[in-house]
Parts: C-alpha cells; sequence; structure tokens
C-alpha cells in the first residue's frame, strides 16, 4: 500500500510509493508508453520492479508520487487497504538540478476522470514548494493522446519533439516535448 | 598519445582515445572557451577524467575519437610524438540503442577553419555505417551560433526549444534540439 501523506489537493492526495507497490507499478512497465518515461525497454518481473523502486524510487535524486483517493477517515499515516485507492504514478527524475522531468502513468480504469491532469498538478506544488527546479519537464509519445492532454491541462507548453526517437507499436514515434517555467506555474 | 586511426575525413584522422589521452580529453572540462558552450557543468581532474575513460568513453555504448591532424609520414597504428596533433574530440552515445547523442568539440586554436564540419560529417558518417541506429540527436544551447549553424548546414532540423533548461555560464538558456534521421544523411 502507498504510505503517508505528502501532499493534499482537492480531490488527490500524494503518498509515498512503498517497496510492496511493486505489483501495483508492475503493469506501468507492460505499457509501451509509460515505460518510456522509466526507460525501459519491456516489462518487468515483480521482483525486477521492486529493484526499480529501491534503485530509483528510493534515490535521492528522484521523486516518485502515488497519487491516491482517499476515503474521509484516511489518516496522514500508513493507510488501510479501503482507505485510499492509488489512481498515479508520477516520477520525477534529477530533482538535483535545473529541469526535472516528469512520467505520469495513470491505470486504463482511472482514466477519464481528470486525475491526470490532477495528480501532474499536485506533483507541480510538490516539487516547487521542495527543490528549486526553475523549469520541469516531461516526454510523451506523440501517441498517447491520454498523457498528452493530462501535461496540457496541467499548463505544460509544447517545446517541441524529437522525431522517430521510440519505438513502440510497431513503429518509430515522435517524443513530444513539454516544458513549464516556474513563474508560469505561479502566475 | 591517441592509438590507431579507425576512420578519416578530408583532414582530420579519428584515432583511439587512450588512457594518457586524460590531460587532453580534460581541456573540454576545464577550457573556458569550450566548457560552457559544451554545457561541462563539472571541471575535472586529469585522474577523474582517467577514470572517465574507464568508466565510459570505453563503454560499449559510447564511440569516442580523438580527431587528429596526421603528419604525412604518420602510421596507421600508434602515432610517436610529432606524428599527429590532436585537435578535438568527437563523441557518439548510446550507439547501443537505436538513437544516438551527438557531441563533439574542436581546441579553440582550431575554431572557424572547417575542421568542425569535417569531424562531425566523419563522425556521423562513422556511427551510420557501423551502428543500426534509426536517427542522431544533437543539441546546443541557444547562444551557440556556430554549433548550430553547423549542425543546420549538414541538414539537421531543429525540432525543440527547450526553454531555460540549463543554467549555464551564468543565466538559463534554452536548449536547442536537432535531429537528423538515417534516411536524410543517405539522401544527401
Amino acid at each position: 500500500m502507498p504510505g503517508p501523506i505528502l501532499e493534499v489537493g482537492d480531490d488527490l492526495v500524494l503518498r509515498t510509493v512503498e517497496r510492496d507497490d511493486a505489483a501495483f507499478l508492475q503493469r506501468l512497465f507492460t505499457d509501451p508508453y509509460a515505460r518510456l518515461g522509466v526507460h525501459a525497454g519491456g516489462h518487468k518481473s515483480e521482483a525486477e520492479v521492486e529493484a526499480f523502486v529501491e534503485s530509483e524510487v528510493e534515490d535521492d535524486g528522484n521523486a516518485a508520487y502515488l497519487a491516491c483517493v482517499d476515503s474521509e477517515d484516511a489518516p496522514y499515516d500508513h493507510p488501510d487497504d479501503e482507505e485510499t485507492t492509488p489512481v498515479a504514478f508520477v516520477f520525477a527524475s534529477h530533482v538535483d538540478r535545473d529541469r526535472p522531468g516528469l512520467v505520469l502513468w495513470v491505470p486504463e480504469q482511472h482514466r477519464g476522470e481528470g486525475h491526470g491532469a490532477a495528480a501532474l498538478e499536485l506533483v507541480l506544488q510538490g516539487l516547487f514548494r521542495t527543490y528549486d527546479a526553475h523549469t520541469v519537464g516531461g516526454e510523451v509519445l506523440e501517441g498517447d493522446a491520454y498523457t498528452r492532454e493530462a501535461f496540457e491541462a496541467a499548463g505544460f507548453t509544447d517545446e517541441g519533439r524529437g522525431r522517430e526517437v521510440w519505438f513502440a507499436e510497431g513503429e518509430y514515434q515522435d517524443v513530444i516535448e513539454y516544458g513549464l517555467l516556474r513563474e508560469e506555474w505561479e502566475a | 598519445m591517441p592509438g590507431p586511426i579507425v576512420t578519416e575525413g578530408d583532414r582530420v584522422a579519428f584515432r583511439t582515445v587512450e588512457r594518457d589521452d586524460a590531460a587532453f580529453i580534460q581541456r573540454s572540462a576545464t577550457d573556458p572557451r569550450i566548457r560552457y558552450s559544451l554545457g561541462s557543468i563539472h571541471h575535472r581532474s586529469r585522474a577523474q577524467q582517467e577514470e572517465g575513460i574507464e568508466e565510459w568513453i570505453e563503454s560499449d555504448g559510447t564511440a569516442t575519437f580523438i580527431a587528429c591532424i596526421d603528419a604525412d609520414d604518420a602510421p596507421r597504428g600508434h602515432p610517436e610524438d610529432g606524428e599527429t596533433t590532436p585537435i578535438g574530440s568527437f563523441n557518439a552515445r548510446h550507439v547501443d540503442g537505436d538513437r544516438v547523442w551527438l557531441s563533439y568539440w574542436l581546441l579553440p586554436e582550431y575554431h572557424g577553419e572547417g575542421y568542425g564540419r569535417d569531424v562531425a560529417e566523419t563522425g556521423i558518417d562513422y556511427v551510420f555505417e557501423n551502428y543500426a541506429v534509426h536517427g542522431i540527436t544533437a543539441g546546443a544551447y541557444e547562444f551557440n551560433d556556430a554549433s548550430r549553424g553547423l549542425l543546420e548546414a549538414m541538414g539537421f532540423t531543429q525540432v525543440a526549444r527547450r526553454r531555460e533548461s540549463r543554467y549555464i555560464d551564468g543565466d538559463y538558456y534554452d536548449e536547442v534540439r536537432y535531429d537528423l534521421l538515417r534516411r536524410e544523411w543517405e539522401e544527401q
């Protein structure tokens, strides 16, 4: 289960990623669009995802969050099963540099309710409160319409692309480069 | 000294990077006339550079060369002092994937004499001939007119502008991205 609360939004909270969330995250690596962001070429076993949590999620150079829908009485502390539902994973790489990069993954059954953009907005709040990043970036495959809309709804600007960078679903796809400046986020 | 010739351009020879070339490669992370436009944030000691050669220049995912001007009688094998003059370096990362990242630099005294284009074209030819890559990406800070002009002259397309994405040389600057696909290079 996700751990304690890090940030509180209107409909979502951000909670820590715990090692036993590997089973939940494993489905990210079965999504050919989502795994681009973590530079994974293919699927992983649950044990491999646990290793990913230990090496990447728990690295101080990165920051990872589970965006959750809490029940009314859910605690700031570790919740029980029925007290929270994780609906999105957001991974920020290189938070110690000028431009952290964001990866968003929303499982299919939680799409269509605005959770993607809301999770990004809450992560931006956490990032800009915590780190002195000047801008935040995100790379999304052109064919990943859901995630592109989420980045645009969260206020990111389309800054261009890389042509035919990543092979997914049978063809080379363009990667869209999104960027957001701190001053734009504060405005 | 650099080692044997791997490939040649019009005027430059690409020789292997040997471990005692650390002091030469170190210039790319120290010389203020080079390192800001190259994006070398951390300057390095010679010992750090030696470790860098072993850790990443010698790794299978990286193709790095020292660009040299050879004397007329320079051997294809290991040259002696005086038989070759190192003038810069060409680096391609991720040659074991399908997308390569390019960088190269020249000592300041060799700028403005056409060596940059010779080095870049020689390296790009080598990459596409020896690795199964689909395309090449390169970046240049917005103020680096020489590098941007060269990329455009060689047929790269400007594809993105990451706004204020890097703090370098005292301010935040845009990083301009270019790319070039194999079929575009072969059609030229």
